[in-house]
């Protein structure tokens, strides 16, 4: 419980919380940023978030990043046009990481990043041929030719 | 050299059912060839919209019955819930084969679903539709409606939509057996004049277009947003529309008053201010025919009633008359300088064609506005009309901080407003944004 307010403090402290990611950094937060996450929200709302919370799915590169996006997110007076574009440059990365942030967002809840970068994932999907997916992903567990031609005539009208 | 593993596959399942659902549904079909993983992962997908992408344009002769056969296969082959279902291929020729398929979903608790029926005649919604009890939002084209005596209601529907739909006298049953109805649209319904939304008290979003005579809100309504986009043809000549219109309007936050609209707002008695002022109206726009006197002044009543104005919006619509009746309109102006809405910050105006009115208008909000920042005129095209207006309406803008461009900040004018410096620039910046295209 953190309700122990010494007198020392200034009127109006900002509530800041600690996350702890897999490799051991830490990150500050404001309570009011990390409330974008539902995860996060409810250890906040049980009092489980006075001590420093754990993310072992989580590592300190892309904590940071999820941390910045938070903030980012929390900002008073972003206009959406401004929000927008941040945003589209935030997601303008390496897909490996790309899978990272939606392993986070889904991990600690967070509807607008895990949006954003499954809409920049499905937007490298479209228009490409099951070839190029596949090359672009790494799917290697392909079907041979018979069994492909069967999944082929099951759904024809798609590959017309 | 170790191969990077597949991330993709190993997303959560419904991570993947929300990429998948980003793709045209012929798309997402098709990654049941990428890997036995894939193979059944689009299956499950809860979202299924049928549109022109599905079928191919290489047997344009065949495209009802093909897009019958998708359809059928893809319900068939669908495991799990199935919350949204949209048919909206503009080359879909209405056939029963629809009845089928509500049927189905009626069976699933589907939770939104969009008919748009394009080609052929208005389909007949089936009673199956009145069943699916789960419904929360629902949009109709081209559809006829009769509403079954049987219908409780859909408890949970808060979106409905109806374009082009026939309904003869189900509406207002309809809109009465919703009592979650947060947002209606309703377009060019075929043989309804009347409205009436008085039983929907939840009601936050209206959007209503055609031709009627009469819209009747409840006293208690609660609407935050409302567009009217009615013909020419619209209205009563006897009722003060816009007394009536506005009577119980006291949540309104966004106006949006397109087309004919405000001809028809401007019908009968238009007072200096309305009886109860629009307290929280904050974004006013209006498609307006600047040489009209009952137009003009109807949009006055409307300013000068809503005190919290931040964001203005006009549109010119142009009239058939040729003659602008400039003399009578400078008279006009003349007794209607005295307004002030302080809260405003920006104004656009689309479609200026440069005539004298729309440029008193614009002398009109400039010196009633006082902390106006930003002003925006579209639709200006030669370069000389465009030094022309900027010339002409400069005198209006009394420059108090040093603007960048010394050959702007010029004083002049009977009664300046106190525009900032950063709204001249946004004045040159129109000037040369209307030079530049």
């Amino acid at each position: 419980m953190s309700s122990s307010s010494s007198s020392s403090l200034p009127p109006c402290p900002k509530k800041m919380i600690t996350l702890k990611s897999s490799d051991g950094e830490t990150f500050q937060i404001e309570e009011t940023a990390a409330l974008q996450s539902k995860t996060l929200e409810n250890m906040i709302d049980e009092n489980c978030a006075s001590t420093p919370i754990p993310l072992r799915s989580i590592n300190g590169k892309i904590l940071a990043k999820v941390v910045e996006f938070c903030n980012k997110h929390a900002e008073v007076g972003v206009d959406a046009e401004s929000l927008h574009a941040w945003d589209a440059e935030f997601v303008n990365v390496e897909y490996t990481t790309l899978f990272d942030y939606i392993l986070a967002a889904n991990f600690l809840e967070i509807p607008t990043l895990l949006d954003l970068a499954s809409g920049v994932v499905g937007d490298m999907i479209k228009g490409k041929t099951p070839d190029e997916i596949r090359k672009m992903f790494n799917i290697n567990d392909a079907f041979s030719p018979e069994e492909e031609e069967e999944v082929r005539r099951a759904n024809q009208w798609a590959f017309e | 050299m170790m191969q990077d593993s597949d991330r993709i596959s190993q997303l959560p399942g419904h991570v993947a059912d929300k990429i998948l659902s980003l793709l045209p549904i012929k798309e997402a079909v098709r990654t049941s060839i990428l890997s036995r993983q894939w193979r059944y992962q689009w299956s499950s997908l809860p979202h299924l919209m049928f549109n022109d992408q599905c079928t191919s344009t290489n047997a344009p002769g065949r495209l009802s019955q093909d897009l019958v056969k998708i359809v059928d296969e893809v319900l068939l082959l669908h495991t799990g819930p199935i919350k949204v279902f949209v048919l909206n291929h503009t080359g879909f020729r209405v056939t029963r084969d629809i009845d089928r398929w509500i049927l189905h979903l009626s069976r699933v608790s589907i939770k939104q679903i969009g008919l748009l029926i394009y080609q052929g005649q208005n389909y007949k919604i089936p009673t199956s539709l009145f069943n699916c009890q789960n419904l929360t939002a629902l949009k109709l084209y081209g559809c006829s409606v009769k509403i079954p005596s049987s219908f409780e209601g859909f408890k949970k529907l808060y979106y409905l939509y109806l374009q082009s739909v026939e309904l003869s006298s189900g509406l207002d049953v309809l809109i009465s057996r919703c009592p979650l109805l947060q947002r209606l649209n309703l377009r060019d319904l075929q043989g309804i004049t009347r409205v009436n939304v008085e039983t929907a008290c939840k009601l936050r979003s209206l959007d209503i277009g055609g031709t009627f005579l009469d819209v009747a809100f409840g006293d208690a309504n609660c609407l935050e947003s409302v567009t009217v986009d009615f013909g020419p043809g619209s209205g009563n000549a006897n009722l003060s529309n816009l007394h009536k219109f506005f009577k119980n309007m006291h949540k309104i936050q966004i106006l949006n008053v397109k087309n004919y609209s405000l001809k028809y707002l401007a019908l009968g008695n238009v007072p200096h201010t309305l009886p109860h002022a629009l307290l929280h109206l904050k974004d006013l726009s209006i498609c307006m025919d600047f040489t009209s006197k009952e137009e003009i002044l109807t949009v006055m009543c409307l300013m000068r009633s809503s005190p919290q104005l931040k964001k203005l919006e006009f549109e010119n619509r142009p009239n058939n008359r040729q003659t602008t009746r400039t003399g009578t309109m400078a008279d006009f102006w003349q007794d209607h300088h005295s307004f002030c809405l302080e809260q405003v910050q920006v104004v656009s105006l689309h479609n200026f064609r440069g005539t004298e009115p729309e440029s008193e208008f614009i002398k009109f909000l400039l010196t009633g506005l006082p902390n106006l920042e930003k002003m925006r005129i579209l639709g200006v095209t030669s370069a000389e009309e465009k030094d022309k207006l900027f010339k002409e309406l400069l005198p209006f803008c009394r420059v108090l901080e040093q603007a960048s461009d010394h050959s702007l900040t010029r004083r002049s004018g009977t009664q300046p407003t106190r525009i900032r410096s950063h709204c001249i620039e946004s004045l040159c910046n129109c000037f040369t944004m209307l030079r530049g295209t």
